[in-house]
């Protein structure tokens, strides 16, 4: 049995503090994961805090021999951010009518703005490809995990994060141009 | 490609970077007990309410009752046994 095993069963045995070691430990990836997919300080603050009572709520419910608990968390994480962010959706732009902006990467106003249309760009990626990406690009998570997490094949994912990457490609393309 | 463009890597490692908020773990666990107390008033509660309702439950709190209450009179009458007068 793992720690995080061991730990959720102290816990479900009646020691609640013992979830403080959990939080400590998953906050940060959680948070992050949040913060980068819906883009909102205080949402994501929101998210991950409802993210931790909800797996504290349903923790009988996790089975170490399915998935390790950080996989359960994301799984719990990701869900949470799709329903807040189909919620919160407003009006769809199309990623291929953006005009970008060119500009010279050589201050760190071009770099800011060159960020922001990344930002841009991933805000507008379609959900499952923009959850993919998160996972595998800033989270590092193996495509295995993202697939279980994701409910869906490998080469699903693996197709989902290539096109997302393709997106945001086309905003990389008119800076390389200019390089 | 775009794994070698520096300007994505800084993207990618800004994004990386991000920390969560001082006094999150704090506001999980106040929420987290406040759970646990609700969640145990509300099974005391619906014990209460399953005892109202039940001639069953009524019968069966009454003799845990009587059970609980007696329990000392049982140990004086087995230690009343052991003593010689």
């Amino acid at each position: 049995m793992n720690e995080d095993a061991q730990i959720v069963s102290q816990i479900l045995s009646g020691k609640t503090s013992e979830y403080r070691r959990l939080v400590d430990r998953y906050q940060k990836p959680i948070f992050r994961f949040v913060h980068n997919l819906i883009g909102d300080q205080h949402d994501a603050e929101d998210i991950t805090q409802d993210v931790f009572v909800a797996a504290f709520d349903h923790l009988r419910s996790f089975d170490a021999r399915r998935a390790s608990l950080s996989t359960w968390l994301f799984t719990i994480a990701r869900n949470r951010s799709v329903n807040h962010l189909k919620r919160k959706r407003g009006p769809k732009t199309d990623l291929s009518d953006r005009s970008v902006r060119s500009h010279t990467a050589t201050d760190d106003v071009a770099r800011q703005e060159f960020w922001q249309q990344l930002d841009e760009a991933l805000a507008l990626l379609p959900m499952e490809q923009k959850t993919a990406f998160v996972f595998a690009e800033i989270e590092q998570l193996p495509y295995a995990e993202i697939a279980l997490i994701e409910r869906t094949a490998l080469g699903t994912v693996k197709s989902r994060i290539h096109r997302a990457k393709q997106a945001l490609r086309a905003v990389l393309e008119p800076t390389m141009r200019e390089q | 490609m775009m794994s070698n463009d520096p300007m994505y890597d800084d993207w990618i490692n800004q994004r990386r970077a991000i920390d969560s908020p001082d006094g999150l773990a704090d506001c999980v666990m106040a929420t987290v007990q406040e759970t646990e107390v609700r969640r145990k008033q509300s099974l005391l509660l619906r014990l209460a309410q399953r005892i109202e309702e039940s001639r069953l439950a009524r019968w069966t709190a009454c003799m845990a009752a009587f059970l609980v209450g007696s329990s000392p009179f049982l140990y004086l009458a087995y230690v009343a046994q052991l003593l010689v007068f």
